[in-house]
């Protein structure tokens, strides 16, 4: 167990390493192990390749839009990835590469950047213009758009005034608004010269530029009734929409018009298959080429199988289970006058050092996992895994119990009346809640309430600050530890369902953003972390693993710790499918 | 002639039924050896209900995670040391489990099916004996309640009523319950209606009119008795119906709060296990099927032995 | 008769009056909204979300303009898909929910009927116990476990028929009998009840003892009879499987839309779930209708005025 485990550290380490110079100093020294995580498979020679180049995917349920300025969920951002290609992209060492931009220049403060678009076209013959991607990016920072990821604008320069314009009483008028897009910092000298003006050194934005939501939109197009449909829809990436049966399949076809090398695949077909059962065993039945992730309840199963063990492989992710305590720092939100036990350090610590991580991943996620004692993902510059203030200890955990009772008034964790334990129901994490209560029952006779709501109810209540716990999960956008951090534990952020508050991790925030030289910047998000996890605010658990089945046939797959529902999400374009 | 003979018949058969009923009843029930076995499956799972969590060998909430870590952390089969029925990822012994959730799942059973019958049969016997305006308006009522939101109704109760004493009531589970039983009564009451109907228009019941039997009589002394079988039949099914129900509403996501299960949620719960770790399904499918058994043979049972016309035949 | 009609299909205006007001109300109770994701969406572009919506009017005013819309058959942008319109959606969707549930309901009508018939005519003998089993089978196994049993048996380890989707009559053979599996047992205990229930009535006595034969009396009087309770359930039964199939639509992909009935609630599609409530309680009310006309047309006792 322990050895795998090692295993996938060591592969994320060469990720890691290969990452390139500057950004790495964060990565575990021993990475000449072989990982278990391939991260891209060599491209065959030509010879054996099917005749029928056909890829089956399934893709969980309808895409919610395929418009890529409102797009937020994963099965639409799976579908756009192969839609659309942005300025930059990022590879599968994370590191950032040209895409439609062949090149950027960097202005000595950082605050802005210019990009030399390829010469290149749309699907339908159109040349790309710089000028599209002036229409798009307002178009996000539009608060008409109200564009969920609109946020990503705000470092651009003018982008805080729109955004804030959006939730403005009363409505500002289209004049206002137009006024404000106009004064946004993007401009297109000429058809192959994109500028971009930030407000701040912001050294992150690069990478976010990455994001499906920055890529560039013919207006005459998006604007069109109809314009997601297939009949009408114009792409800019390796492929075109030819089929969207609503509810039911999309099928890419190669986008002859696109600047890259051209696919070998002919066609992409994507199911939508809602229940994860139905998608296993479309795979065992031949009739999907991948599937990720594997039900964790099947994956023993699978491993064990002499067809499917040699297809099964583990793929680090750019994610993290963690759970929240409620901090009870937030005054805007309910209980902020009422506070539970977790606004007691001593108390959270002792929650946190009375779980065994290991037999939790073991007992709940089949053992897949990379134990996490911090939130910055391994891959992401900032990543520290030398942070561990509070590792598991049961003796140490009855002291800060005890400790904590004390400085409660109180003379047992019995008198406490129970926890209020959030989760959502329906998405398997009943025995997950079920392990950490019972775990705090046996340590301490501590009772727990757990309270499972639909899905919705959870999120409310968990961001009006109605629990004392509450699950949690959060999945990298782009591979910066600011989309890990701020937002997140920032003093009253969007995200900050653990209610934490500390100016001093705020401050070195705010002087990371900044720091342009990377080596700096990731000792920066480091020395934060340690503050904040000396305070046990939340408890992590696990970086997420995820377990795929790929078929031998599927070759030329380049898989990032970003794919979220089809291995090789990112680089379409690079599989083929050899004879079978 | 002959209607006169069989109007007689049923007054005097009516006549006698509320002399010796149940005695004559309880007579023909003992004597058919598939009411008694329905009739010791339901003893079973009542006293599974009642005594269930002082005869599991461990607490619902137990957790022996050592063991399933022996067994490469899957879940143990039946027949392990410790564990008769095996245990779930958890090490959470299943045959604990399933005595636990006798006890709310014997309390869904009998709570739907209460419901449902005070408030379907007398809507069904009103609106089928009195019919016209009362008629058309009960019935456009079922319409309605039959497209009632349920779900959604359940989910803002639960949220609604959370911190009371009627949300926490049976681990979260008896708001699931009434809104089972508020949305299924209806068929009940439609079926009573239909029979109504049906009877209502009987040469035995324009007899019974004809020499000044009241109308409340007629319907409690010869159109209900009549008219039982199928309510039976609906009772019967309802109770596993109502488990059934709420296992699939707990596979929705709403319904009894962990760490309890109930054999729905259970069954929910396996069903992920179905190809790796059948037993976590099989053995809560064979308790619903086991309740159902007796349930349905206890009740066919009841409608032979009630049946005032099927004395001396068999 | 035609009278009665009219009138049973007017009362289908209240009833859907009554039960679009209660949806209404209860949708915008239930906490949570349709902006409502794991990564928690700025609060600026919530509020947009809403003004763009008119989720921040009252909600009369909501109602007015959803029930405005709904009388000129128009229902609306979806909240989830925001690309499409519900009108869309549905009529994309409904074709393919019908087919399954009537497929679905004549395969529960032609097995679970004669089920129970046999059963009643072999009344505690071995048809009797065979169909009491089947029946039990039937129903104490819920639908989300038969499905994934019959996927795994017939799908994966035979390789007879897709895992899933809609793309030709293979596919259609497993969702129908996974849905139809429960109301086939429910049918044919109703059935079989009903057979007994009508043997032992006066008529079929007089029948027989008038020395007509076992064959004729079935048909011509107990069937005939037996089947009135029965058909009382075939209306909700249907409309059961025509909207109701939201679980079989699940495991099985079937891009039709019952699946949305609840899928719509868990993603507080507010007009989507407005359409689905209207749908469903349009075919539950009609469908009664229909009920009670057969009823008139198997059981000549019944009059309607």
């Amino acid at each position: 167990m322990q050895k795998r485990l090692l295993g996938i550290l060591a592969s994320i380490a060469v990720i890691a390493a290969a990452c390139g110079g500057a950004t790495t100093s964060s990565a575990p020294a021993e990475s000449t192990a072989p990982g278990e995580s391939a991260a891209a498979t060599p491209a065959p020679p030509d010879s054996n390749l099917a005749a029928d180049q056909i890829l089956y995917v399934d893709i969980s349920g309808e895409p919610p839009t395929l418009d890529p300025s409102p797009a937020q969920d994963s099965n639409s951002l799976t579908v756009l990835r192969a839609l659309h290609r942005p300025l930059v992209y990022i590879n599968e060492n994370l590191e950032i590469v040209p895409s439609l931009a062949e090149s950027w220049d960097v202005s000595d403060d950082a605050q802005t950047l210019t990009f030399h678009l390829r010469d290149a076209k749309y699907s339908n013959g159109d040349q790309i213009v710089a000028g599209d991607l002036v229409y798009s990016f307002r178009r996000l920072a539009d608060p008409r758009t109200a564009a969920p990821y609109s946020y990503v604008a705000l470092e651009i320069e003018g982008g805080p005034e729109l955004l804030g314009m959006a939730g403005a009483d009363p409505a500002p008028s289209d004049a206002d608004i137009d006024a404000a897009l106009d004064n946004l910092g993007v401009a297109a000298p000429d058809d192959r010269t994109f500028v971009v003006t930030l407000n701040t050194p912001a050294t992150y934005f690069l990478s976010a530029l990455s994001l499906w939501v920055f890529v560039p939109l013919q207006e005459s197009w998006i604007t069109s009734p109809g314009a997601t449909e297939a009949a009408n829809y114009v792409s800019s990436g390796p492929f075109v929409l030819d089929t969207w049966n609503h509810n039911s399949e999309i099928i890419l076809k190669p986008n002859p018009n696109w600047y890259g090398e051209a696919p070998t695949l002919a066609e992409i077909h994507m199911s939508m298959s809602p229940e994860p059962a139905q998608a296993q065993a479309a795979y065992e039945a031949g009739e999907i080429d991948m599937i990720l992730p594997v039900p964790t309840e099947d994956v023993p199963r699978v491993k064990d199988d002499p067809v499917f063990g040699p297809e099964y492989s583990e793929v680090a992710q750019l994610a993290i289970t963690y759970y929240n305590f409620n901090n009870f720092a937030d005054p805007a939100k309910q209980r902020y006058d009422n506070p539970g036990p977790t606004k007691n350090k001593n108390f959270r610590i002792a929650l946190v050092e009375s779980i065994d991580k290991v037999a939790f991943q073991n007992a709940t996620f089949a053992g897949l996992g990379i134990i996490a004692n911090t939130f910055v993902m391994p891959g992401i510059p900032g990543y520290d895994e030398t942070i561990d203030p509070y590792p598991y200890n049961p003796d140490s955990a009855q002291e800060h119990m005890a400790l904590a009772l004390s400085e409660l008034g109180l003379s047992s964790a019995a008198e406490i009346p129970p926890l209020k334990f959030g989760f959502n129901t329906g998405a398997g994490h009943e025995p997950r809640v079920a392990f950490m209560a019972e775990a705090w029952r046996q340590a301490f006779g501590l009772e727990t309430d757990q309270i499972g709501s639909d899905f919705s109810v959870f999120l409310t209540q968990r961001t009006a600050g109605d629990y004392d716990i509450s699950r949690n999960g959060w999945g990298a956008d782009y591979p910066h530890a600011n989309n890990q951090l701020s937002g997140l534990f920032t003093c009253g952020g969007g995200n900050n369902d653990s209610q934490y508050c500390n100016e001093q991790f705020d401050a070195l925030l705010v002087q990371a953003a900044a720091e342009p030289d990377q080596d700096v910047q990731a000792d920066l998000y480091k020395q934060a972390q340690r503050l904040m996890m000396d305070d046990a605010p939340f408890l992590p658990l696990r970086f997420g693993v995820t377990p795929v089945l790929i078929k031998p046939y599927v070759s030329g797959l380049i898989q990032t710790p970003m794919d979220s529902q089809v291995p090789g999400e990112h680089f379409y374009e690079s599989i083929q499918i050899l004879e079978h | 002639m002959a209607t006169n003979a069989a109007v007689q018949g049923q007054i005097a058969v009516g006549t006698r039924q509320s002399a010796g009923l149940w005695s004559d009843a309880f007579g023909r029930l003992i004597k058919n050896r598939l009411a008694i076995l329905g009739l010791i499956l339901v003893g079973l799972l009542l006293f599974a209900g009642v005594f269930g969590p002082i005869i599991a060998p461990w607490p619902y909430q137990v957790q022996d995670l050592q063991a399933v870590f022996a067994n490469g952390n899957k879940p143990l089969p039946p027949l392990s040391p410790n564990h008769l029925l095996g245990t779930d990822n958890l090490g959470r012994d299943l045959l604990s489990r399933l005595l636990d959730g006798a006890r709310i799942s014997v309390s869904v059973a009998f709570v739907v099916q209460i419901v449902i019958l005070v408030i379907g049969v007398p809507v069904g016997a009103l609106a089928g004996w009195f019919g016209g305006r009362l008629d058309n308006f009960l019935m456009r009522l079922t319409d309605v309640i039959y497209a009632f939101p349920d779900l959604l109704f359940i989910i803002l109760l639960s949220v609604a009523f959370r911190e009371t004493f009627f949300g926490k009531a049976l681990d979260g589970l008896l708001l699931v319950f009434v809104a089972i039983g508020i949305t299924s009564w209806v068929t009940v009451a439609r079926l009573v209606r239909g029979q109504m109907l049906a009877l209502k228009e009987t040469e035995f019941v324009e007899a019974a009119r004809a020499i000044g039997v009241s109308d409340g009589r007629i319907v409690t002394r010869h159109l209900l008795p009549n008219g039982i079988g199928p309510v039976i039949v609906a009772v019967t099914l309802g109770i596993p119906g109502a488990i059934l129900a709420e296992a699939t509403l707990a596979y929705i996501g709403v319904g009894v709060q962990p760490p309890r299960a109930s054999w729905g949620s259970l069954i929910a719960e396996g069903q992920k296990y179905v190809r790796s770790e059948p037993h976590l399904v099989v053995f809560p499918a064979i308790c619903i099927a086991l309740a159902l058994i007796g349930f349905t043979f206890l009740g066919d049972g009841l409608r032979d032995a009630l049946d005032p016309k099927l004395k001396g035949k068999q | 008769m035609i009278t009665y009609l009219a009138r049973r299909v007017l009362w289908i205006i209240p009833v859907l009056f009554t039960v679009s007001v209660i949806t209404f109300v209860l949708m915008h109770a239930v906490p949570g909204g349709p902006w409502d994701r794991e990564k928690v969406l700025p609060v600026a572009v919530q509020a947009r979300l809403n003004a763009e919506y008119g989720l921040d009017k009252p909600l009369v005013e909501q109602y007015l303009t959803w029930a405005g819309g709904f009388v000129q058959g128009d229902l609306g942008p979806s909240y989830r898909f925001q690309d499409r319109r519900v009108n869309d959606i549905v009529a994309d969707g409904l074709p393919t929910t019908v087919q399954l549930g009537v497929m679905a309901f004549l395969l529960a009508i032609l097995v679970g009927i004669p089920l129970g018939i046999f059963a009643a005519l072999g009344h505690n003998r071995w048809p009797d116990y065979l169909s009491t089993s089947v029946s039990i089978v039937g129903i104490s196994t819920p639908s989300f476990v038969l499905a994934i049993l019959l996927v795994v048996l017939f799908a994966v380890q035979l390789g007879w028929v897709p895992t899933g989707g809609w793309k030709g009559p293979n596919y259609w053979i497993l969702p129908t009998i996974a849905l139809a599996g429960f109301p086939i047992a429910v049918i044919a205990r109703y059935t079989r009840a009903s057979m007994l229930e009508v043997t032992r009535k006066d008529y079929i006595r007089t029948a027989q003892s008038k020395g007509l034969r076992d064959g004729a009396v079935v048909s011509r009087h107990m069937i005939r009879n037996a089947l009135i309770p029965v058909v009382t359930i075939l209306g909700p039964t249907l409309a059961f499987l025509v909207t109701g199939s939201f679980i079989i639509e699940r495991i099985f992909s079937v891009p039709g839309v019952g699946q949305f009935y609840i899928s719509a609630i868990a993603t507080r599609d507010y007009s989507l779930l407005m359409a689905m409530t209207m749908l469903y309680a349009f075919a539950v009310a009609f469908l009664n209708v229909v009920v009670d006309v057969l009823y008139a047309y198997i059981d000549p006792r019944i009059r309607y005025s």
